[in-house]
């Protein structure tokens, strides 16, 4: 009998087949120490895509599972297959934690790596924009972060409007994610986000010209730097988020992540390219990089260590991985994960896709600041860590307030995340029906990010009934 | 309600004819498999015991196939078989040789035609047997089965024609009811040479009428005593029927273990398909954990002794094997890891006796005798793996297979699958094959849903 010892079977999914779309069997396999998708589609035989170039961060992530939280509502009344019934339908395993609202398809950049092709032009109103609000806060009862995307928000010329009205509405920390140009002479625009405390979600992907003209057409370096010193010298909050293609910039991964640690970003966001949208023109296999790869490569900057990072069980285990830090001092960074250990962590962290503490994760700093401090070798720990840590929860002692808490988040620690979103070439169904971050579409439509930019207006509209 | 999502699947849903996608959910402990069917999500239990499936889905498997797959078409499981997709090579041949029979059970899962009695042929026979051994290079057992395969006319040159140096040893079907009624029938199935695999869904009367349509309690019995008295080596089979019998099974299972001619027993959780199968009331599902966990609560049974059969999805087979000490079953796990009875069985449907076998026993009798373990029937043990293989290293791998066979009991659980949990998982890494005379070979779950009734020899459907 023949042996293929090269290739293991993981499990069984559906996905979609890369060249019509037709939502195909699929399975997952290991052949060398990597994690493909394989589909199968009737028409166009058989097809491969790498989901995981580590075997035994793969292996690992599987454990990374938890309950579903349900919303309060769901929106679509009757599940009639998946994805024509986006969303979220009654078979949706997931709650929104992080809702991207898009408000313009307009752009002041073409970049090439962009994961959008919008297919009809749309610009929101504020009314629209209020009603998503209104209509999150309905099937989740609270939303604290939100993030504005587009297209390039900063050109929406009702931003402020929208920012106010989510703030009025009781979102706590909302993020814009921009690739900042239109900053650069708005100090206006600028003072705008700071006096409403909006986190600047900016473009960053690295410091080679190579690497900018590859991902954004342009080099953008020296514009981005100047901004980043501007926005640290105006106070206002942002954060860096890297695009990274294998082979054009992955080589500068321990860079940025030096960088961030230096510089006051709250959080790196590391997105490995997708070939949605314009991107979708790019060659998948030389370009093509999983959670892992980016992992390893943070492993070797400066502040991150190996063991930090772990997927989050909130989306998918192939979705999303994460690790933070506390900041001790300019310079010091502690890994929370070694703090609270592994168990707290992952509990305090099951559902946040912003560095923020709620009640929950401050009971369990608490805890376990009393627990070093009572334990006989507390010498190990930094005594600077234990006295930076006491500040923290005095401060929130004194203002328990969601407000206070999410800046105590923002003032004192560091996050990095990888978020591996999906194509036409690795959407499984699996990982969709766990969705946390949703585009609300104007109406009351939550769908996918990744459903939106594989099967675009045809399927997941939230035209369906 | 709170439930995990722990993996996916995907899933054939009978009514749409289609493959959908299915997720693996937790909820309260127990494990569903629901099928995400635009015509209404279908929810079925696959295990009661989270901590049981985790422990066993865990890792990948090693795919293997067959010498020659056919070329995936329509997508599986369409295309059987086996074709490019399907991840397990040929360990258990299964064919019907009539669709006759002299029942006409409620719990029956196959498709017969008693308006058309067929026979297969010596010479289809043959051409089954040269695809078996072209596809597998040579396989450890066949099984024959029917209908009722005692009713064929030319049974005995059937047998003839399966014997194969290739193949280690045949099985049969049978519901005892013509070993029960002909002596003489029963004493030239022991001469050739065949193993029965001896359906005893129940003794009792009541239960009888609805597993088998009537009461056969006397006809099993009879059976039962001329197999013994010929001592014609038996695998019991018992199907579990929740609601029904599922204790019956474990009692029954526990009693006639020890009978020097059963050489294993196999449960098969009562699965709702075919003509009768279909209908079957009551129509509640026996997960592959529960029929452990009862058969655990009759004496000598325990969980640790349970393990999946390598190769196959771990919802389709859990495996003990237990040797004798005087009147007392001891489990081969305690002797051997589970995990590496696992991995013996792999590329098997039985323990292969080879030295890998042999000298994992030795090693685990010796860490027993370190860890101060029974003396006396260490030693037993120890004297009986030296009659097995230290004397002559020269027996034929088949006598030592016969030999350590006669040792070992075992006891399979495994159930099908039907149109309410039919798992892609599952079926596309099943070794257990339907081979026909084209060198086709169809799962067994497959072949029951999906192709058997468009085997115009064997169904006609209904106008
Ligand atoms: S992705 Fe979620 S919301 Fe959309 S159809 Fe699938 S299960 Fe429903
Ligand atoms: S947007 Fe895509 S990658 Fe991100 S959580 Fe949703 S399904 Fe996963
Ligand atoms: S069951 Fe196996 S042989 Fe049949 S279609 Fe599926 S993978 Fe192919
Ligand atoms: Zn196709
Ligand atoms: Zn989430």
């Amino acid at each position: 009998m023949k042996k293929d010892e090269s290739k293991l079977v993981y499990s069984q999914t559906m996905a979609v087949c890369p060249t019509c779309l037709r939502k195909v069997r699929a399975r997952i396999i290991e052949v060398a120490g990597k994690v493909f998708l394989e589909k199968f589609c009737p028409e166009h035989g058989l097809s491969q895509a790498l989901i995981s170039s580590d075997s035994d961060w793969y292996r690992a992530s599987m454990a990374y599972i938890k309950p579903s939280q349900n919303p309060k509502e769901k929106n679509v009344a009757e599940f009639v297959g998946c994805p024509e019934s986006c969303g979220y339908c009654p078979q949706h395993r997931q709650h929104v934690c992080l809702p991207v609202i898009e408000i313009t398809d307009s752009c002041d950049l073409s970049c090439p790596v962009c994961l959008k092709r919008f297919d009809r032009p749309f610009s929101l109103s504020v009314d629209q924009f209020a009603g998503i609000i209104d209509n999150l806060l309905h099937t989740e009862g609270r939303m604290d972060v939100v993030n504005i995307s587009g297209g390039e928000p900063l050109l929406h010329p009702d931003l402020e409007k929208m920012i106010r009205v989510a703030k009025e509405k009781g979102v706590v920390q909302l993020s814009v994610s921009t690739n900042g140009l239109a900053f650069l002479d708005n100090p206006a625009l600028r003072q705008m986000f700071r006096e409403t405390r909006t986190i600047a979600a900016l473009q960053f992907d690295g410091f080679k010209p190579e690497t900018w003209k590859f991902i954004r057409g342009a080099d953008l370096a020296a514009d981005k730097l100047r901004l980043i010193e501007l926005l640290e010298a105006e106070g206002v909050t942002y954060s860096l988020v890297a695009t990274i293609l294998k082979g054009v910039n992955d080589d500068e991964i321990p860079r940025i992540s030096d960088f961030f640690f230096a510089s006051q970003a709250v959080s790196l966001m590391f997105q490995p390219v997708t070939f949605s949208g314009s991107a979708a023109n790019l060659d998948t296999e030389l370009h093509r990089l999983t959670i892992p790869d980016i992992v390893h490569a943070i492993e070797g900057s400066k502040y991150a260590g190996k063991g930090d990072f772990n997927p989050l069980p909130c989306s998918h285990y192939s979705c999303f991985a994460l690790s933070y830090y506390l900041k001790v001092s300019a310079g010091e960074y502690y890994s929370l994960k070694n703090f609270l250990g592994r168990d707290d962590y992952l509990a305090m962290i099951a559902n946040k896709t912003l560095p923020g503490l709620d009640s929950e994760g401050y009971d369990m700093m608490k805890s376990r600041l009393y627990e070093l401090w009572s334990a006989a070798d507390s010498g190990t720990t930094s005594a600077r860590l234990l006295d930076r840590v006491k500040a923290i929860l005095k401060k929130l002692n004194e203002d328990p307030s969601p407000d206070a808490r999410i800046s105590a988040g923002i003032d004192n620690m560091k996050a990095i995340f990888i978020h591996q979103f999906m194509d036409a070439h690795t959407l499984d169904f699996g990982r969709l029906i766990k969705c946390c971050n949703p585009y609300p579409m104007p109406g009351d439509r939550l769908i996918p990010i990744c459903a939106q930019n594989v099967f675009g207006s045809h399927q997941a509209s939230g035209k369906n009934p | 309600m709170a439930e995990t999502l722990i993996r996916s699947t995907s899933a054939w849903c009978n009514i749409c004819g289609q493959v959908e996608h299915a997720a693996i959910v937790e909820r309260k402990g127990s494990v569903y498999m629901e099928r995400f069917c635009p015509a209404g999500v279908q929810s079925e239990i696959i295990a009661e015991s989270y901590a049981w499936y985790a422990e066993r889905i865990n890792q990948p498997h090693v795919a293997t196939s067959v010498a020659s797959p056919v070329p995936c078409r329509q997508g599986c499981p369409l295309d059987c078989g086996p074709c490019e997709w399907h991840t397990n090579g040929l360990r258990l041949p299964v064919f019907s040789i009539t669709n006759d029979c002299n029942l006409n059970c409620p719990k029956c899962f196959t498709f017969n035609r008693p308006d058309l009695r067929y026979y297969k042929s010596v010479e289809e026979t043959r051409a089954i047997i040269k695809g078996i051994i072209d596809a597998s290079g040579g396989v450890q057992l066949i099984n024959l089965t029917g209908g009722e395969p005692t009713l064929h006319p030319d049974l005995f040159a059937i047998i003839e024609a399966c014997k194969n140096a290739n193949i280690g040893r045949i099985t049969m079907n049978t519901n005892g009811i013509r070993i029960a009624q002909d002596f003489e029938f029963a004493r030239k199935i022991k001469e050739s040479g065949v193993q029965l695999v001896f359906n005893l869904d129940t003794l009792d009367p009541e239960t009888s009428v609805l597993m088998y349509g009537k009461d056969i309690t006397d006809l099993k019995l009879q059976a039962l005593a001329t197999i013994e008295q010929l001592d014609i080596p038996t695998t019991i089979l018992l199907v579990a029927a929740l609601g029904v019998n599922e204790k019956e099974v474990a009692r029954l299972t526990r009693a006639w273990i020890g009978k020097s001619f059963v050489r294993s027993v196999t449960i098969q959780n009562m699965t709702f398909t075919g003509k009768n199968g279909a209908g079957f009331e009551p129509k509640r599902r026996l997960p592959i954990d529960q029929m452990e966990r009862l058969l655990c609560e009759e004496e000598g049974f325990a969980r640790e002794d349970f393990f999946p059969l390598g190769s196959y999805h771990p919802l389709c087979y859990s495996v003990a094997y237990y040797v004798y000490y005087g009147d007392r079953l001891v489990s081969l796990a305690n002797i051997l890891d589970r995990r590496r009875l696992s991995e013996l069985t792999a590329g098997n449907y039985l323990l292969e006796p080879d030295r890998r076998f042999s000298m994992d026993f030795l090693e685990g009798l010796n860490r027993l005798w370190a860890e101060n373990g029974d003396e006396d029937m260490l030693m037993h043990f120890k004297r009986l793996i030296r009659q097995v293989y230290a004397d002559n290293h020269d027996l034929p791998d088949e006598d030592r297979r016969r030999q350590l066979e006669s040792l070992v009991k075992m006891v399979y659980i495994h159930p099908h699958m039907d149109a309410d949990n039919f798992d892609l998982d599952r079926v596309s890494r099943c070794g257990d094959l339907v081979p026909d005379e084209t060198g086709n070979m169809i799962p067994a779950c497959s072949y029951n849903l999906l192709y058997r009734q468009k085997d115009p020899r064997f169904w006609v459907e209904p106008l």
